[in-house]
């Protein structure tokens, strides 16, 4: 029993969205209903978890822009509609994870039927941001229940608090403007494989698992130094963990490393999701797989 | 949201309510004679906002959400270790003076601040139903069993938001007149697994009416410290009016009680007369009003955006106001726009932390 993936996007960022989080984000929702044969209005919870956005916008939720941009439920409640929901998560690289997580408690409960969690990083630009370090990219999934033994297992979480010192992006005034701006250290990957395997090893014991048990690894984010320090704490092969293919990918990055990773695997296939962060905080869940439309 | 699965095991209760408020005093005579521009405006009158508190730089809004989860823990005598989960709801992040974090959360400088050395962390933002936004996740976790106790917190630094407007206002007719109500406030709620049937959240439910997506934005703009607001307030008054009576009559439904079943009324507060229009128009859609009057402690502390139920409720519980037993409706109104009621139901456990006069 679990939330299910049913259908997913990735939308890389062109000239037209290169400044907006918002459209990279409604692209791929539409693109991912679109795909799935479900109407917007069908979408009862919509989680957003992409963080660099249009104008570094505060209030409201990115979501609620979004679901209005998408079409669903835009409308004031009448009977017999039953409306959407929407709100921000942010976890980092691990947003759309924590967005699972927050999905599968809903669906658990039979609150929702649909939910669609989205998540998209575009350089706010304009003189708003110093060294944007992100691609432009928007990712949505299409999440559903299953009664079987497929879907979301567990999510284990590891916390290893650095104070931001690995990774940290703040916005603040910078000669009389206020600009985001990122720091990070030449450790950060080795920090992110540590807590990373750290969540594995749980999510795997906690399930009286092994590593070879599982048929995919699929992990973000996606940059090769972090792959290959997962890759060496665990004990396998590089080629082993599924990362996004664009290694500059943030908030969608676990997205597209699901897409390639897991999509082409059966149904029932077992696959182990994981994702780490700045705080220092990782996540790690076992996923089995349904069929996906893509 | 309460779902149509087997009936949940478990039930959350709130163990404990806790909040942070500065100590320094700013009037609205004050606020309005610092304002750039001679601008006629009487927003006592208009708003009955007469004072708020602020931070004069000493705290942000991880200072204020540290603390008041400090304070939260400790009215409920509960070690933070013992928890499962830490969430932050702020809008503002600001560390380190006016500085907003994006990356790393709040939620796990908040954790690892308070000693919430297990809890797994992420940050929420739904504008100011943030934190009944986190109370309806939470919520939604403990009565399924996946977690055993959480906190809800934020810490809002948002003074700085009216200080950038005063430079900037010229009429009443500015959209950025929302900022002079703002205050700053940290907030907390303590949530944790309790059998079926006992004393909790009944219900939580929400939804977003996002056709009024953009009738309110915040966003860091120009030289100004922090962020500048503009909001459309008649627009939101407007949509709200419309909408929450149909949600509240939904959620009643659903928890199978009755307007006169609830004791108190804690909507979000905006201005003392946006409170009384709504509740008149509940009152009316209703054909009868809850037992109490709707709580109103904006006009002392203004709008401390996500963090203002808590302030409330740990002010009516501090005056003896809510008794065990009684029965709480808590009310979001945020840009989004986001309409949401949580359902809470008090036990003699929380009420008794807080000191009677009654």
């Amino acid at each position: 029993m679990g939330t299910v993936i049913d259908g997913l996007d990735v939308t890389h960022g062109g000239w037209r969205t290169r400044h907006s989080a918002l459209r990279l984000a409604v692209a791929s929702a539409k693109t991912c209903l679109d795909r799935a044969g479900r109407s917007p209005d069908d979408v009862d919870l919509l989680v957003n978890a992409g963080i660099y956005r249009d104008r570094n916008l505060a209030e409201p939720a990115l979501a609620a822009l979004i679901q209005q941009d998408v079409g669903a439920a835009p409308e004031d409640p009448h009977q017999g509609g039953h409306g959407t929901f929407s709100f921000d998560v942010a976890n980092g690289a691990c947003g759309v994870l924590t967005a699972l997580q927050i999905v599968d408690g809903f669906m658990h409960s039979r609150t929702i039927d649909c939910a669609l969690v989205v998540a998209s990083d575009a350089d706010p630009g304009r003189g708003r941001s110093r060294h944007f370090p992100f691609s432009h990219a928007g990712a949505a999934l299409l999440c559903d229940w299953s009664d079987d033994d497929r879907g979301l297992g567990r999510v284990h979480w590891v916390n290893m608090p650095d104070d931001g010192e690995q990774f940290r992006a703040t916005v603040g005034l910078h000669d009389s403007h206020n600009v985001l701006r990122f720091e990070s250290s030449a450790a950060m990957d080795e920090q992110f494989a540590t807590a990373a395997a750290e969540a594995a090893v749980r999510c795997l014991h906690d399930a009286s698992l092994e590593l070879p048990d599982v048929d995919a690894i699929v992990a973000a984010p996606a940059r090769p130094e972090y792959r290959a320090a997962l890759a060496a704490r665990l004990g396998v092969p590089e080629g082993r963990i599924t990362v996004a293919a664009d290694a500059r990918m943030h908030t969608a990055a676990l997205v597209a490393a699901i897409h390639d990773g897991a999509e082409p695997l059966p149904p029932g296939a077992r696959v182990l999701l994981i994702a780490a962060g700045a705080g220092v905080t990782a996540g790690a869940a076992l996923y089995r797989t349904a069929a996906v439309r893509s | 949201m309460e779902g149509d699965g087997p009936p949940a095991p478990f039930r959350a209760r709130l163990a404990g309510a806790g909040r942070h408020l500065p100590t320094t005093h700013l009037s609205t005579d004050d606020l309005m004679a610092s304002t750039r521009h001679d601008t006629h405006i009487d927003l006592e009158r208009l708003t009955g906002i007469y004072d708020r508190r602020v931070s004069t730089g000493a705290d942000d809004s991880y200072s204020l959400a540290t603390s008041a989860a400090l304070d939260c823990l400790s009215r409920a005598q509960q070690d933070a270790a013992s928890l499962d989960v830490v969430i932050s709801c702020s809008i503002t992040k600001f560390r380190g003076g006016l500085t907003q974090w994006v990356e790393p959360t709040m939620s796990g400088a908040v954790a690892h601040a308070i000693g919430a050395a297990h809890a797994m962390t992420f940050d929420l933002s739904n504008a100011c139903a943030g934190m009944l936004t986190g109370v309806t996740v939470l919520n939604n976790w403990i009565r399924q069993g996946t977690v055993k106790r959480g906190l809800v917190v934020s810490g809002e630094y948002i003074s700085q938001l009216g200080q950038n407007a005063a430079r900037h206002i010229r009429t009443i007719m500015s959209k950025e007149l929302a900022c002079l109500t703002l205050g700053d406030a940290g907030a907390a709620l303590l949530l944790e697994r309790a059998p079926a049937g006992s004393a909790g959240i009944r219900i939580a439910g929400f939804t977003t009416v996002a056709n009024h997506s953009r009738l309110c934005l915040a966003y860091p703009k120009g030289n100004d410290p922090g962020a500048r607001m503009f909001t459309d307030s008649r627009g939101i008054q407007r949509a709200a009016i419309a909408s929450t009576p149909y949600l509240l009559h939904e959620i009643l439904e659903a928890a199978g009680i009755s307007m006169h079943d609830i004791d108190h009324v804690i909507t979000h507060q905006t201005s003392a007369r946006a409170i009384r229009k709504g509740m008149a128009a509940l009152t009316a859609s209703f054909g009868e009003g809850p037992r109490h009057d709707a709580v109103i402690t904006v006009d002392r502390y203004g709008n401390t955006a996500s963090t203002t139920h808590t302030v409330a409720l740990v002010e009516e519980l501090e005056a003896g106001r809510i008794r065990a037993g009684e029965t709480i409706a808590l009310i979001a109104l945020a840009s989004g726009l986001e309409i949401g009621v949580v359902l809470l139901t008090v036990d003699e456990g929380l009420v008794s932390r807080y000191g009677h006069r009654h």
